[in-house]
């Protein structure tokens, strides 16, 4: 493939999923070479204690527990197709912040993926093809379609489609639920401005019999409504945290994270982000406010003899 | 005290309210406004308290033209002088005996011991003092009826006024309102009524009677 006129590089990958019986989950096996500057850099960036010197294995934390529950603490026993058994070394662990994508995940060097996978030497899982010129991408495909007709070529766009596919599929999901949470407060926001009950005009109206001014009134919506709204955004919070930290997000963390019961279950790293936040109280508190202070100065300002008759 | 000089209350359609009404009421006098649903007696109460305006004439309480007071002068003049008594009561039901009497003090300045004192002193002249943390909505309509008179009377007013008062009672707690009446004239304060039930009309105790038709005093 390198005498393809347009190939600048040809690199081998090794993977695979590796089943685990005793605990009934798949991992996921990826050969790197650890002394590839290239991915010693991104490693080290993903690890909790960055250290790659010695052989061995870098794994996600799902890995690492599951390990641990079955004795395995510093090492690991692979069993090879033959029945023999494989002992590799775990030399570091993922950081939590990547648990997401790094969970399932063990790095490996790519000598070890083929001999626990009994891979021939000529042998790759796949092989990435680095094209510098990207008007020259179709044209390499075809060449390679004819050079071996039962081979799959999948560029970086397609992957990214794939991807994208996926994440728009998951983003749907929680954009629309997204939206009927939206619709349903701009309902309520709409009832309460729209006006008050007539349970609240005639509140409104004995106090202003009793001797309560507009501005007394308006001070004792505001605090009211601000106790409401600030008390459902703190809840709102509360549950939220406790849904996906604490219940670890059950059926959202499903289609999330996709279906796999074969995967090791993960923990979600903690984070708060306080741009959100902001942008979900702004969105809520001052407008709930806005459409309970509004119609209450309405009827204040009116003629409330009627009310209270 | 308490003056009525040409008032008209006019509303939408041309339709007359109150027409041409003049009367005085001197200070500790208890009078009676008599008359039918809609012969005009809660709106002369409307006027007299600064709840709504005349849409002509003169309402002069205290040597001050109420009919021109600003939104807020008006309340803080019902804050200081009045004390109302409501046909259906008009009690918050979701507040507790204690904090509907002092509803009418809560913007005021007054210190909370001295608000908590004439509390506290009015809860055990109309014997609710068992009931004072107790939600008015699960009160019983004498019940109810006395935290209302408490309530009219926490700011000390110097005039109360009180509109259909027995509507809603049975003969036996009509006649202990009339007594709370009887007792509040004694005091010195200065009592308005609006009523067409016939309890009031031959009490002894009853300065004048406002006959009221159509909105015209008879």
């Amino acid at each position: 493939m390198l005498d393809i006129n347009g190939v600048q590089s040809v690199i081998p990958r090794y993977w695979g999923y590796y089943y685990f019986a005793n605990a009934g989950v798949n991992f996921s096996v990826v050969g790197v070479d650890i002394y590839d500057k290239a991915y010693s850099k991104t490693l080290d960036n993903l690890l909790q204690t960055p250290k790659l010197d010695k052989e061995g294995m870098v794994v996600g934390k799902g890995v690492r527990e599951i390990f641990n529950q079955n004795y395995y603490n510093e090492y690991f026993n692979f069993v090879k197709s033959d029945g023999s058994l494989k002992r590799v070394d775990v030399i570091g662990v993922f950081d939590t912040n990547t648990n997401l994508e790094s969970n399932d995940m063990i790095f490996m060097p790519k000598e070890l993926v083929k001999e626990i996978f009994d891979m021939q030497t000529n042998y790759a899982t796949d092989i990435v093809l680095e094209v510098p010129n990207k008007n020259e991408i179709p044209s390499i495909i075809s060449k390679i379609k004819q050079i071996y007709p039962d081979s799959r070529v999948i560029t970086q766009d397609d992957i990214r489609v794939s991807y994208q596919n996926i994440f728009d599929y998951k983003s749907g999901l929680f954009l629309s639920l997204f939206v009927i949470a939206i619709f349903t407060f701009f309902i309520i926001i709409y009832d309460r401005a729209s006006g008050l009950s007539s349970h609240e005009k005639r509140e409104i109206g004995i106090l202003k019999a009793l001797g309560w001014r507009i501005d007394d009134i308006l001070a004792w919506k505001f605090y009211e409504a601000f106790i409401i709204s600030f008390s459902a955004f703190l809840i709102a919070l509360i549950t939220s945290l406790f849904y996906v930290y604490i219940l670890q997000a059950p059926l959202l963390r499903d289609i999330f994270s996709g279906y796999s019961i074969l995967k090791p279950s993960f923990e979600l790293p903690f984070t708060l982000d306080f741009g959100m936040l902001s942008i979900i109280f702004f969105l809520s508190v001052p407008i709930y406010l806005a459409a309970i202070i509004i119609p209450s100065w309405k009827i204040a300002s009116s003629d409330v003899d009627e009310v209270i008759r | 005290m308490i003056t009525f000089k040409n008032v008209n209350k006019i509303f939408a359609n041309d339709f007359y309210a109150l027409k041409d009404i003049n009367f005085h009421i001197k200070q500790g006098e208890l009078v009676l406004l008599k008359g039918a649903s809609g012969s005009g007696k809660s709106t002369i109460l409307s006027l007299l308290a600064g709840l709504s305006k005349p849409s002509s004439g003169e309402v002069v309480v205290f040597n001050k033209h109420i009919s021109k007071l600003p939104d807020d002068f008006a309340s803080l003049f019902r804050r200081e002088h009045i004390g109302f008594i409501f046909q259906k009561f008009n009690l918050i039901e979701n507040l507790s005996v204690k904090e509907n009497i002092i509803t009418p003090l809560i913007p005021s300045n007054l210190e909370e011991s001295i608000i908590d004192q004439r509390c506290e002193a009015l809860l055990k002249r109309f014997d609710i003092e068992e009931k004072r943390d107790v939600l008015v909505k699960k009160l019983s309509g004498g019940e109810q009826q006395r935290v209302v008179i408490a309530r009219a009377l926490i700011n000390e007013p110097r005039i109360i006024i009180a509109d259909e008062p027995t509507a809603n009672l049975d003969e036996k707690l009509s006649q202990d309102f009339i007594l709370y009446l009887k007792a509040l004239k004694e005091e010195g304060k200065t009592i308005i009524v609006a009523t067409h039930d016939n309890l009031f009309f031959d009490l002894d105790f009853i300065d004048k009677i406002i006959q009221m038709k159509k909105g015209v005093i008879l």
